[in-house]
């Protein structure tokens, strides 16, 4: 499963955190991963990000393989998704997609979802975090391979710490797929990680603070 | 095989290590040194070398004077916790680690346990590259020495390249929220500089980088020169 050359083996279903570094080499991993399942008339691909994200994935895979991939799209073999400020909603914006295209018979579905971070048509971060780790228990019953990119270039470190290693069984960087030994299983990153994350408790302390050290409920989702 | 083990967690590591401690902030920092290095101020068999940035090792001496409520200035005295310093050569920042640390362990110090917290792109400090040619390096150059170094790196103030880069790739280990668990993305040290190091992102000729790079932001800078 864990491969170094050539195109990785990803398990089935599996959740990837893509480590890379700047837009090239974005470009490069996704239409590879991409590639893989268009000449594969029997696998389906979902882009994923921020609004025009997915859009800006397609254009680029079909400047890759040379034509138009509108029939793929309007015959629903490639499906285009779009983030939310509302994690709830966001999430059903994965699962619907999902469902629909399991239930039109696709033994596998390729999802590319480009991470942002602190971004005004994302969920906040805290909220992101949650989404990821839940997308673990929501994908183990689907056939499908979801590939996070995180861009180092951008992200702060601590997206790469609490959110690609912390909530990815795996891990593809420099084009190696590795198992990933930070993961933290749903249940404990939920119950224990996600209530404790350092600048959620940072912003309680400045809040009990400002309210001149009395204390109460600190910030955070509350999820 | 030395066995190392920690104040008030239940880790126990083997020396030689090196493993990066990833840490949210100053307050997180002060509890993992104080965990880290207690037992070496309660074992007198035991020394301690504080590294990192000019003023760091002060500043984490004093960490640990407040964390266990003593002067340790009599330790300092008697050369059993050693104040060192990185430096923006390299060479020189590697020699700053290995001359104390085998002087400590030639006294017959066990283990020997070093921190030192990475910092990334300051003045007066090892470029990028060259600092993560030197994390690269440490873990050889202390083969067979009874010592266990943790480099400390702050994900609240450090950006994410000085992770993946340095505390992921040049560490064997790491030490999360306290889960000290192998790092996948390590690579010893030969493979780091055969196959990584000359290919860091953000060295690539101005024509393959991304224009869109957070390093566009930053003031030109070339290379710096090695004596290697």
């Amino acid at each position: 499963m864990i491969a170094s050359s050539g195109a990785p083996a990803y398990p089935v279903p599996s959740h990837v955190a893509l480590l890379h570094y700047g837009e090239s080499e974005l470009r490069d991993a996704v239409s590879e991963f991409l590639l893989a399942g268009l000449d594969r008339p029997n696998e389906a691909l979902f882009c994923f990000g921020e609004p025009g994200v997915g859009e800006r994935l397609l254009r680029n895979l079909e400047s890759r393989v040379g034509r138009d991939l509108s029939p793929d799209y309007r015959a629903g073999r490639i499906v285009l998704g779009t983030a939310d400020p509302d994690v709830d909603r966001q999430l059903e914006n994965v699962i619907a997609p999902l469902e629909a295209l399991r239930a039109s018979g696709f033994a596998l579905v390729r999802f590319v979802g480009i991470v942002a971070w602190n971004a005004p048509d994302f969920p906040p971060p805290e909220d992101f975090l949650w989404f990821e780790s839940k997308l673990n228990e929501i994908i183990s019953g689907f056939p499908v391979i979801g590939l996070c990119p995180y861009d180092v270039a951008r992200m702060p470190a601590r997206a790469i710490v609490y959110g690609a290693l912390e909530t990815h069984p795996f891990v593809l960087s420099g084009g190696t797929l590795r198992q990933n030994p930070q993961f933290i299983a749903p249940d404990r990153y939920l119950r224990e990680r996600l209530v404790a994350l350092p600048w959620l408790q940072d912003d309680g302390r400045a809040a009990i603070q400002a309210r001149g050290g009395r204390t109460g409920i600190p910030a955070g989702s509350g999820r | 095989m030395r066995q190392v083990r920690f104040a008030r967690s239940e880790q126990v590591l083997t020396a030689p290590e090196h493993f990066a401690l990833v840490h949210h902030g100053e307050e997180e920092l002060r509890e993992k040194l104080f965990d880290f290095l207690r037992p070496a101020l309660d074992d007198p068999k035991q020394a301690i070398y504080l590294c990192g940035p000019p003023g760091w090792a002060s500043r984490l001496l004093g960490h640990l004077e407040t964390s266990v409520g003593r002067d340790l200035r009599p330790l300092v005295a008697e050369r059993r916790i050693i104040l060192g310093h990185g430096d923006r050569d390299v060479d020189q920042q590697l020699q700053n680690l290995l001359d104390p640390v085998r002087e400590l362990c030639e006294r017959g110090f066990s283990p020997v346990r070093v921190a030192g917290p990475a910092d990334w792109d300051v003045p007066g400090y090892a470029a990028p590259e060259d600092f993560l040619w030197y994390e690269s390096r440490v873990l050889p150059s202390i083969e067979g020495l009874p010592v266990t170094i943790m480099c400390t790196y702050d994900a609240a103030r450090l950006p994410a390249s000085a992770l993946l880069y340095g505390a992921f790739e040049t560490h064997s280990h790491t030490l999360i929220d306290g889960v000290f668990s192998e790092s996948a993305s390590f690579l010893p040290a030969d493979r780091y500089l055969k196959t990584r190091l000359i290919h860091l992102p953000w060295l690539a000729p101005d024509e393959l980088r991304d224009v869109s790079s957070t390093w566009e932001d930053r003031p030109a800078r070339g290379r710096r020169s090695r004596k290697r």
